[in-house]
C-alpha cells in the first residue's frame, strides 16, 4: 500500500510534466518538467521525502534497464550509417570524451578553488 | 511461428530482463566494460534479433514498457536532488560556469571535426544536442534541421560511451571531487551518464540528475546562435 501511494506522487508528477512539455512552446522533456516540479514540491515541503522516496529511490538506483529498449532502437539506425559511419564514431567519442573530461577538471579546480576562498574566510572570522 | 512468439509483450521484457541480470553478474566476475549491463544487454538483443531475423517492432511490444519508466525515473530523480541540494547552493558557480564552458567547448570541437570529415549542415545539427537527453534533443536536432532518427541513435551512444569512459577519465585525471564527476557525467552523457553516477555515489547522482536539466537549458538557448553560424559556414 505504501509503495502505491509512493507511485502515486511519482506518476502524478511525470503526467504532469509530460502534458506541460505538450502545451508549453518550447521544446523541454515532460520527465524534466515533472523533475522540477516534484523539487519544488518537496523544497516547499507540500510533500514530505518520506512519502516517495522508497519507489523513487528504488527507480532511479534501477534506472539504467529503463534503457535497453532505446538502445536496442540502434539496430534500425544502420542504413542511416552507411559509409559515414566510422567518421561519426570517432567524432562522438573524441567530442564525448574531451567534454566530461573538461567538464570534470574544470569544476573540480572552480569548487577547490572556492572551498580555499571558504576556509580562509572562516578562519579570519574565527581569529 | 517465431511471429507469433515475438510480438508477444513478455518475449521483449523476458529478453531486456535476462540479458540485464546476466550481465550483472558477469560484471561483478569480471569488470569489464563491455559487461556493463546496459551495454552488455543492448549488444546480445540486437545480435540476437538480427540473427533470429525478428524486426525491432515485435521486441518492442515488450520494450516499450521498460521505456516508459525513462520518465517516472527521470521524475524522482528530484529526491536526490532535494538530499543534496546543499551541495547546489555551496558550489552554483562552479557548477554553471563548468557546464557552460563545457557546451561551448563541446560545440567548438564538434565543428572543427565536422570541417575536418566534411560532414555537411544537417549532420552538424544532428550532432550538435547528442550530450543532451533524448527528449530534448530530438526537439533541439529537429529545429536545427538534423536527421531526428539519427539524433535519437547518437544520443544513447553517447550516453553508453560515457558510462564506459567515465570512470577511466576520472582515473587519468585525478578527478576525486564527487560533483565534479556527477556534473561531468550529466553534462556529457545525460540520463545514461546520471545512471553510472548513480553507481559512483548519492552526491554524484543528484549533480549528474541536476546537470541533465542545466545543460539542456543551456543547450536550447545555444541553438538559435549556432543555427546563423551553419547557414553561414556550411
Amino acid at each position: 500500500m505504501r509503495q502505491l501511494k509512493q507511485l502515486f506522487w511519482i506518476f502524478l508528477f511525470s503526467f504532469l510534466g509530460d502534458y506541460l512539455s505538450l502545451i508549453s512552446p518550447v521544446a523541454v522533456p515532460g520527465s524534466v518538467i515533472g523533475m522540477v516540479l516534484m523539487f519544488a514540491a518537496l523544497r516547499f515541503k507540500w510533500l514530505k521525502l518520506n512519502q516517495v522516496d522508497e519507489v523513487g529511490n528504488w527507480l532511479t538506483d534501477n534506472m539504467a534497464i529503463f534503457f535497453v529498449p532505446a538502445g536496442v532502437g540502434l539496430m534500425t539506425n544502420f542504413s542511416i550509417l552507411g559509409d559515414i559511419w566510422w567518421q561519426l564514431l570517432v567524432t562522438i567519442a573524441v567530442t564525448t570524451i574531451l567534454m566530461i573530461a573538461f567538464v570534470a577538471v574544470i569544476v573540480q579546480y572552480l569548487k577547490r578553488k572556492s572551498d580555499k576562498k571558504n576556509n580562509q574566510a572562516s578562519v579570519k572570522e574565527s581569529v | 511461428m517465431v511471429d507469433i512468439l515475438s510480438t508477444n509483450p513478455f518475449f521483449g521484457l523476458f529478453l531486456i530482463f535476462f540479458f540485464y541480470l546476466l550481465g550483472t553478474m558477469l560484471h561483478k566476475r569480471w569488470p569489464n566494460p563491455l559487461f556493463t549491463p546496459l551495454v552488455f544487454s543492448i549488444i546480445c538483443i540486437i545480435l540476437l534479433l538480427l540473427l533470429l531475423n525478428i524486426p525491432y517492432e515485435n521486441f518492442n511490444e515488450g520494450g516499450r514498457f521498460v521505456n516508459m519508466w525513462i520518465t517516472p525515473a527521470t521524475v524522482a530523480l528530484a529526491i536526490k536532488l532535494e538530499k543534496n541540494f546543499d551541495y547546489l547552493k555551496k558550489y552554483y558557480g562552479a557548477i554553471l560556469s563548468g557546464i557552460a564552458l563545457g557546451v561551448v567547448f563541446h560545440t567548438i570541437i564538434l565543428v572543427i571535426m565536422s570541417i575536418l570529415f566534411r560532414f555537411d549542415s544537417e549532420l552538424v545539427a544532428t550532432l550538435f544536442p547528442k550530450s543532451v537527453t533524448t527528449a530534448i534533443a530530438l526537439g533541439v536536432s529537429e529545429s536545427l534541421g538534423g536527421i531526428v532518427s539519427l539524433t535519437v541513435a547518437i544520443v544513447v551512444f553517447t550516453g553508453v560511451l560515457g558510462t564506459i569512459v567515465g570512470p577511466p577519465i576520472f582515473a587519468l585525471f585525478n578527478i576525486t571531487d564527487p560533483v565534479a564527476q556527477g556534473v561531468a557525467l550529466g553534462s556529457g552523457s545525460h540520463a545514461m551518464g546520471t545512471a553510472k553516477a548513480i553507481e559512483l555515489g548519492d552526491v554524484q547522482a543528484a549533480m549528474s540528475g541536476l546537470s541533465i536539466i542545466i545543460t539542456g537549458i543551456i543547450i536550447v538557448i545555444l541553438a538559435p546562435f549556432l543555427m546563423g553560424f551553419l547557414s553561414t559556414f556550411f
